[in-house]
């Protein structure tokens, strides 16, 4: 297993593509705030995950407190019990976990592990971490708003979710899915530019079975998510417009009518026009889309990368 | 051979999904399915599970903070895996559904051990962001009660699912079946939660006190082979690398390379053919 051959420096290719020219932030602002540096971007999903993860911390422990002493405390009600296990799950499981794993720590250890000045989109990069700041306040919010945050348990499950009787089935569920929507924008932002780096942005020498286990691990998991992610998505956007507009039966008919038929251009501009419970086309539809614009994403960084050989 | 094991898993884990909804009416075949989906990637998690230890198998251990929390990872990685072997299985898993084991048992593979493992990085990468070691004292102390108060909270746990409590009431009430040393394990759980959480404040002290007075941590404080401990800054300037970008020569584990003068050799390190040029 240990490699101990020493190739000679010759034996290493050269590199394809020129050193890069990096943006140079002129001030304080464009430095630590709007930086486009993936180590301070690091530090800044680093920071914002673990601040909002204090908060899930808290929550444990108001659940705790009902559990381990039921009489006591009279001022957390059933109904505030589930609104805590809800976003006691939501916050750790995608807003610290997901964001400290591949917003945190990739940012940071990718491209010096890799070899890399900085990541492939720097800008991208930046404007990833902003959406997941915007994700977090809009996810806040819903502590404030009246009826408080979903209670729906972190899964979600419609319709239960957005009924009558589960707690925040108001504004708490709408401003949970606005929130996962926007973090799922922001990651696969963040997400694209790891996997490219990782592919694109290799020192001399630095071949796939030479990373390091720790940039396989963040790969394999982005990977995954640009993968998972898109799903969720749809199925925010959905139960956004199954609260926001109504289950809108006729149009539920309609589609029914639809899909019945063979032609793809119907269910298809059916499902693209109206909101409903038709999920297969419309799911499809959203998964070529999204598909479609990763390849674009990938195409365009080949060709960047081929246009700089040449 | 851990690469593999980390893209199987990967693959693996977009169909295991139904293993969280045995009890939910579906059908026998489709919970056949999903159960042997799930132990199967027990195989490619056994690899590394195996690999880590092997690795420290005869090795010299030192107890520094990040082996610590990379020791206490690898043991509730473990203990979480294992009671993932039992909710696996669709008829151990009925009567285990819905109960605080599997709150439990999800709290130590996806809670606990990845708790582990970020304090651990964070050891183990704050003296390349900050140039500065973290306090030994605090953090050893920040390890052990983090760790063994994980246990205390989780192992007590079990026990309660296991005699019938159901995860996501907020009280028991007056049920028959809940014996009352349930009622006296949540309260010890609850001050076993309060502890821990309160520990932590000790590791944020320790992240901002170390970064004006931690011990000066030098480039590559741990003798590690990868490329970010070789950067010409610490910490790492805008650009990463100064003039010239690295040249990689070997894979990232060359550590105790017989022959070699030091313990470990690291990636950018061309190796003793440039030497006998440099001597001639």
């Amino acid at each position: 297993m240990v490699d101990i051959q020493r190739p000679t420096p010759g034996e290493i290719p050269p590199s394809e593509v020129p050193d890069e020219d990096l943006y140079h932030p002129k001030s304080y602002w464009t430095k630590y705030i709007f930086s486009q540096d993936a180590k301070v971007i690091a530090i800044q999903y680093a920071g914002v995950a673990t601040g909002v993860g204090l908060i899930g911390l808290v929550l444990s422990w108001l659940m705790r407190l009902q559990l381990g002493f039921p009489d006591l405390f009279d001022f957390i009600t059933p109904e505030m019990y589930y609104q805590f296990v809800t976003m006691h799950g939501m916050i750790m499981v995608v807003y610290l976990l997901t964001a400290l794993f591949l917003g945190g720590f990739g940012n940071y250890l990718i491209p010096l592990m890799v070899g890399a000045r900085d990541m492939v989109f720097p800008y991208v990069n930046m404007l990833s971490f902003w959406i997941f700041f915007l994700a977090v306040i809009v996810l806040v919010a819903s502590f404030f708003v009246p009826g408080g945050p979903t209670g729906a348990g972190w899964t979600l499950y419609p319709p239960q979710a957005i009924l009558s009787g589960t707690p925040g089935n108001e504004a708490g569920i709408v401003l949970m899915l606005v929130s996962l929507i926007l973090f799922i924008i922001g990651f696969t932002m963040g997400g694209l530019n790891y996997v490219v780096t990782v592919l694109q942005a290799r020192a001399r020498g630095m071949t796939m079975m030479r990373l390091p286990l720790t940039i396989w691990g963040i790969f394999t998991a982005t990977v995954l998510a640009l993968l998972a992610f898109p799903a969720l998505l749809v199925a925010a956007v959905m139960m956004l417009f199954d609260t926001l507009l109504g289950p809108a039966s006729s149009c539920r008919r309609s589609c029914r009518w639809a899909s019945s038929l063979t032609t793809k251009g119907a269910a298809r501009s059916c499902s693209s026009t109206c909101s409903g419970s038709l999920a297969i086309p419309k799911c499809t539809l959203w998964h070529s889309r999204l598909l479609a614009s990763f390849r674009i994403c990938f195409l365009l960084t080949r060709a960047r990368a081929f246009s700089a050989t040449g | 051979m851990m690469v593999w094991a980390i893209v199987g898993i990967g693959a693996l884990s977009f169909i295991v999904w139904a293993h969280h909804m045995y009890v939910s009416g579906m059908h026998p075949y489709f919970g056949f399915f999903f159960a042997t989906t799930t132990l199967i990637i027990a195989v490619p998690t056994a690899i590394k599970v195996y690999n880590w230890v092997l690795t420290l198998w005869k090795a010299d251990i030192h107890l520094t903070q990040p082996m610590l929390f990379s020791l206490g990872f690898l043991v509730t990685f473990l203990n979480g895996g294992l009671t993932g072997l039992f909710l696996g299985n669709v008829v151990v898993d009925v009567p285990l559904s819905d109960t605080m084991f599997v709150v439990a048992h999800f709290h130590m593979v996806m809670g606990v051990a990845p708790l582990m493992v970020i304090l651990g990085a964070i050891y183990h990468w704050y003296p390349k962001m900050s140039g500065r070691m973290l306090h030994e004292g605090m953090g050893k102390f920040h390890f052990w009660v983090t760790f063994l108060g994980a246990y205390l909270i989780f192992f007590p746990m079990h026990y309660v699912g296991l005699v019938g409590v159901p995860r996501r009431y907020p009280e028991l009430g007056d049920s028959v079946f809940i014996p009352d040393s349930v009622a006296d394990l949540n309260s010890f759980i609850s001050l076993a939660a309060f502890t821990v959480g309160f520990a932590q404040l000790v590791f944020f002290y320790n992240i901002f006190w170390s970064l004006k007075y931690g011990k000066p941590s030098g480039p590559n404080p741990w003798r590690a082979t990868t490329l970010e401990w070789q950067t010409p800054q610490t910490p790492p300037a805008h650009g990463n690398f100064g003039d010239e970008l690295p040249i990689v020569y070997r894979w990232p584990y060359d550590y105790s390379v017989p022959g070699a003068d030091e313990d470990f050799i690291a990636q950018n390190d061309p190796g003793p053919v440039k030497k006998p040029q440099a001597s001639t």
